[in-house]
């Protein structure tokens, strides 16, 4: 037993007794540098391709990244701004956390997948079991990261400005350099919730800092779009708008800085390097199956699920009557926070196509049925499992048909409470609207379960003038649901409401659905 | 229900080559009601390629496979329920638990499943220990007997069973072939692929033997 005033953790190595990393750093470089030589030239490849990537990722930046910026922009320049100073500073206060809230969410979810401070099994086992200190290891990554996300931050900040400020040549050169340096300065803080992440002591703090930047948002956002409630929110800006100002930027440096110092210095310590290690080999390894057709690789990139609700039991009265569908409900009641989220995405996603119906923007129609879409995901395990399973149905008596549509039974329920909650008290119109998009995605569900490997076709070359293509055609194979629900989410939009609609619409859905099926009964 | 010369299963003469390389050797073979057929051979010598053309999931080069009287890519459309497969892992749910899945399985056959209960069946397995696991959470041999168990425990007339005795123990061996003699007992017909020299042995005594070519030189 120990004694002693502090307890010293499991695994701790004392920085006295570490070895100095920086006279190794070379010799260990120049042994990574011949093992990919010596790799490369085993799998036949050129040792020289990094180079070769390398260039092209440059070229592409150079060719696309002008363009995205222009489309930032004009996306920016279509978001209408209040008249008041408090409605901008609300509006600038909203977009700018819930964009940092929502990129820490990605942040968390990388975490899960190896990243963003990543690392190798080969890596933890050699150069990070103790006797280097693991921030000297991590060092040029970790500012590579820390560069990078400021990049970013300023590349998308300084589009947002332009297009607010009523394009390029409008905006002052001030207002575009200080949104750029404030922008790279608060990049840093979703990028050191992806790392504080990986590190098991402060995962709770990147929950809680991700969920406050979140809520900050959607405080920010109410109050941009109730006026009256801004000055409850905000002093008045006469009294100490300057002061104000100051603090503010005052508090973004503060928080850039100490963000990339927690990045740079604190956190590659804390670092759980074996399960990095492992979420980065999942993901290699989900990344080569991609490549290779296999839609299911990505399924276990963030990790084995968890399942909790073991006390949960299959309804007996429904297991009589539907032992599918009362399968379907015990899953979904072990993956209780996934199935809140799903519903409120899914209610979320009805309104936003009720507002498209009563005459919102057609990206509003495209970006609910999207939501919708997304939750179907978790309503519809139940499906995608059957569809993973060596032979679909082996256990279960009648054709591929009856599972499935036993299978769809609690997606369809769920997407109906969804939509209810979503469209409650609309127009007719909007319920209409509603009820088509929940059988679009249902059916597109349906269809993608139905093959979960890409035909070989697809891998035939497609040479254009731009190169091969055919890497392209397979990513639109995976985001096959998705293209095909926005495409006809805009499509409804743009036809209006009406009977020709409907029907044509429930007519893909129900094609969508037999094409799914069909392929469960020839797997 | 018996019929009288009925036969389940009906291979002739079938042979599978891929590129140029014959796996599987010309074969016949028949089974009826309540028989049992153990393939044996070496690797590479064709048995889980026969089980695979039996099951209808692969088309035979030459010959003919004909199962429950219709070609047997019809037979696993039509006649599905009749046919229990395990071939290269169990079809399993994996937010249900073991048990959970046994319970599915009596609810969704409902009339049609002869028994036993649940609790029985997982006792017959020895599986008990482990009823409340996932199927993640076994470890490979119980996830094997769970497979071997699950599978049996669905009702059907033909059964194929790819070496079930892989990943499992002596005392596990001795379980699943156990299983196997009560299904047997229950009037299936089995066709399993097997390296168990035990397994081989309670099948032919039961039914017949088929052993497969050594593999020619690649």
């Amino acid at each position: 037993m120990v004694t002693g005033a502090m307890e010293i953790p499991a695994g701790h190595v004392d920085d006295g007794a570490r070895v100095p990393y920086p006279r190794w750093r070379r010799w260990v470089r120049s042994l990574r540098r011949r093992a990919l030589v010596v790799r490369a030239a085993e799998s036949g490849g050129d040792p020289h391709d990094r180079v070769y990537l390398g260039y092209g990722v440059v070229l592409l930046a150079l060719v696309y990244g002008p363009i995205l910026w222009s489309a930032l922009a004009q996306a920016a320049a279509a978001v209408p701004l209040p008249d008041a100073p408090e409605g901008r500073a609300a509006v600038l206060v909203a977009g700018s956390a819930l964009a940092l809230g929502v990129v820490g969410l990605a942040g968390l979810a990388a975490a899960r997948a190896g990243g963003p401070l990543w690392t190798s099994p080969a890596e933890a086992s050699f150069a990070l079991s103790g006797q280097f200190r693991p921030r000297d290891v991590l060092r040029r990554r970790a500012l590579l990261l820390v560069l990078g996300a400021a990049a970013v931050g300023a590349f998308a900040a300084t589009a947002g400005a332009a297009g607010l400020a009523g394009g390029p040549v409008a905006a002052e050169p001030g207002i575009l350099l200080g949104a750029g340096a404030g922008a790279a300065l608060l990049a840093q803080v979703p990028l050191a919730v992806g790392a504080a992440a990986q590190a098991p002591g402060r995962r709770r703090a990147a929950v809680g800092v991700t969920l406050l930047l979140l809520a900050l948002g959607l405080v920010a956002a109410l109050g941009a779009a109730t006026p009256a409630a801004l000055p409850a929110l905000a002093p008045a800006p006469s009294t100490g708008a300057r002061a104000g100002v100051l603090v503010g930027v005052a508090l973004v440096v503060a928080v850039g800085l100490a963000s990339a110092w927690l990045m740079v210095r604190v956190l590659p310590d804390e670092l759980d390097v074996d399960a990095a290690a492992a979420g980065q080999a999942r993901t290699v390894t989900a990344g080569r199956g991609l490549v290779g057709g296999d839609s299911g690789a990505t399924a276990d990139v963030l990790g084995p699920r968890t399942f909790r609700g073991r006390r949960a039991r299959l309804p007996q009265l429904l297991l009589r009557s539907a032992p599918l569908a009362a399968r379907d409900l015990l899953g979904l009641r072990r993956r209780p926070a996934a199935a809140v989220a799903a519903l409120g995405t899914g209610a979320v996603g009805a309104l936003f196509v009720r507002w498209g119906a009563d005459g919102g923007p057609a990206v509003v129609t495209v970006a609910g049925s999207l939501a919708l879409y997304a939750a179907a995901r978790t309503w519809s395990d139940g499906l995608y499992a059957f569809a993973a399973q060596p032979q679909p149905g082996a256990l279960l008596p009648g054709s591929a048909t009856r599972a499935v549509a036993g299978h769809a039974l609690v997606p369809a329920i769920l997407a109906l409470v969804a939509a209810a909650a979503g469209s409650a008290g609309a127009a007719a119109d909007g319920i209409v609207a509603a009820l088509l998009v929940v059988a679009l995605v249902l059916g597109a569900r349906v269809w993608v379960a139905g093959a979960t490997a890409a035909p070989p076709g697809l891998f035939t070359p497609m040479m254009t003038p731009n190169g091969d293509m055919s890497m392209l055609v397979l990513g639109a194979w995976y985001l096959r649901g998705w293209l095909v629900v926005a495409a006809t989410a805009w499509l409804l939009q743009r036809a209006g409401p009406g009977a020709a609609t409907a029907v044509l619409l429930l007519a893909l859905a129900a094609g969508l659905a037999v094409a799914g099926v069909r392929r469960f009964a020839r797997a | 229900m018996r019929v009288a010369g009925e036969l389940l299963v009906d291979v002739r003469a079938a042979t599978r080559t891929h590129g140029t390389v014959q796996v599987l050797a010309p074969t016949s073979l028949t089974l009826g009601p309540g028989e049992a057929a153990a393939v044996v051979g070496p690797n590479g010598s064709g048995k889980s390629t026969l089980l695979r053309l039996v099951a209808g999931k692969d088309e035979p080069t030459s010959g003919d496979v004909r199962v429950l009287g219709l070609p047997a890519a019809q037979a696993r459309q039509r006649r599905r329920e009749d046919v229990a497969l395990l071939l290269g892992g169990l079809s399993a749910y994996p937010d249900l638990t073991v048990s959970e899945h046994l319970r599915l399985v009596a609810s969704a056959w409902a009339g049609r499943h002869p028994g036993p209960d649940v609790e029985t069946a997982l006792a017959a397995a020895e599986l008990d220990r482990v009823r409340d696991q996932l199927p993640g959470e076994l470890s490979s041999g119980e996830g094997q007997m769970f497979a071997l168990a699950t599978t049996l425990y669905r009702p059907a007339r033909l059964v194929l069973l790819d070496e079930p005795e892989q990943r499992l123990d002596a005392r596990w061996r001795a379980v699943a072939r156990r299983l196997v003699g009560v299904a047997l007992d229950a009037g299936r017909a089995l066709l399993v692929a097997t390296h168990d020299p035990d397994l081989r042995a309670d099948l032919a005594r039961r039914g017949r033997e088929i052993e497969l070519a050594a593999p020619g030189p690649r």
